[in-house]
């Protein structure tokens, strides 16, 4: 069980980084987010969620709310470059340690989605926008991000069953 | 906002994709209604984007980090029922052990390839994150036999001492340490019984006196951690009394 902490730290950390694109910021928000898990543990229900899950969820909590503060209002910086990173996912190349199964498997959950899905799960889970700001974003109502968004989590959560370990 | 709203905006919730008005007005009605079970659901999607997300090594020196900031929550005289001595809280009381030979579950997970990265730091990270977790029945292997020493000392300068006699690593935190003149610095000192005191680094208070060193070193009943204050770059052995002193 050891072992699973230290797995969660390296997810931890790269979904950090994936969000700020920093390491010192993504450090402080993985250090944030383990001392919430520490403080909140008594008052948990084991029940709602794993462990690893609520670590990543107040992970991604963390830097979606560190990158929106320091850019006050996140904008993508043009349309080149978020096509490119939904089309690549946005995936740093650098001091990737390891790819583990989950990875491989998730990643192919999220290629699996229809282009319109992708784009808005990235827009909003790695680039931290609001819903509201991807409609901006992509010229589109604010009600077709909200149903595109719940059609790719409802597929992604689909896939979990193939991809959750015991 | 009522459930039909909350509803709607429960996806935009798993992704953190509210703003914080939308944020705060959908934690404001779940505190209230338990008919959003489906939240789990969408938040088991949204895991999805952070398993699609590649892992990366941690710097070395978060693990310190966070220890210490765990073990300075842990340790603190204002702390919760059960401080400063964690012991009762081990996961051994709390959960039985595997015994020898037994399937452990962590080998069957792919957290197995970590082994051999984890340093010292993470594994006492680790441990105290364990210790404080007994709810969710996690069982820490082959660390029937760990201890973990943890009090206060040196309250003029709210210092905290945490020793994880497994891991061999010994965490000192202070609260308040007075700013030092220019060319000044604390460094931090094991002494084992009887031996000259080694150098176990500096510490850098932050701005308002706080400061924390985790210290790989084996100690026994009778040896010291104490800190001094000593030319800047430390000295190779300390030339002033120790401010503070502790010990297992």
């Amino acid at each position: 069980m050891a072992e699973l902490y230290d797995l969660v730290a390296a997810r931890a950390y790269g979904l950090a980084y994936r969000v700020l694109r920093d390491g010192a910021a993504a450090e402080d928000v993985v250090q944030e987010a383990f001392v919430t898990v520490w403080e909140q543990a008594d008052r948990l229900d084991p029940a709602r969620g794993s462990l690893e899950g609520f670590v990543l969820t107040v992970t991604h909590r963390r830097a979606v709310d560190a990158v929106r503060a320091r850019m006050r209002r996140p904008q993508v910086s043009d349309d080149a470059s978020a096509v490119e990173r939904v089309e690549d996912g946005g995936r740093p190349v650098a001091d990737v340690v390891t790819d583990s199964i989950e990875f491989e498997q998730a990643t192919e959950a999220l290629d699996g989605l229809p282009a319109e899905q992708r784009e808005v799960v990235t827009l909003a889970y790695f680039d931290g926008l609001t819903h509201a700001e991807i409609a901006d974003h992509l010229g589109v109502p604010i009600g077709t991000v909200k149903s595109r968004l719940r059609l790719a989590l409802a597929r992604l959560r689909d896939r979990m069953g193939i991809v959750q370990r015991t | 906002m009522n459930c039909d709203e909350v509803r709607e905006l429960l996806p935009a919730y798993a992704v953190d994709a509210l703003d914080s008005e939308e944020r705060a007005a959908v934690e404001a009605h779940l505190e209230t209604c338990d008919a959003h079970g489906e939240l789990s659901e969408w938040r088991d999607g949204a895991l999805q984007l952070a398993y699609a997300t590649p892992e990366r090594a941690p710097p070395p020196a978060l693990r310190g980090r966070i220890l210490s900031r765990i073990a300075a929550s842990e340790a603190a005289p204002s702390a919760p029922a059960g401080a400063p001595d964690v012991a009762p809280r081990r996961p051994a009381e709390v959960t039985p052990l595997p015994r020898p030979g037994e399937p452990s579950t962590a080998a069957a997970t792919p957290a197995g390839r970590w082994r051999g990265l984890a340093g010292y730091a993470a594994a006492a990270v680790l441990a105290l994150v364990v210790v404080g977790l007994g709810a969710w029945n996690v069982m820490l292997q082959g660390e029937d036999g760990s201890d973990v020493v943890a009090h206060a000392f040196a309250p003029e300068h709210g210092g905290r001492f945490v020793y994880l006699s497994e891991e061999q690593l010994a965490v000192v935190t202070f609260d308040r340490l007075d700013p030092l003149p220019e060319g000044r610095a604390y460094q931090v000192w094991a002494i084992h019984e009887g031996q000259a005191p080694q150098s176990a680094g500096l510490l850098a208070p932050s701005a308002d006196g706080a400061a924390s060193i985790a210290i790989p070193v084996a100690l026994e009943a009778g040896d010291v951690v104490a800190v001094s204050v000593e030319p800047a770059g430390g000295s190779p052995q300390p030339t002033s009394d120790p401010i503070a002193a502790t010990g297992p």
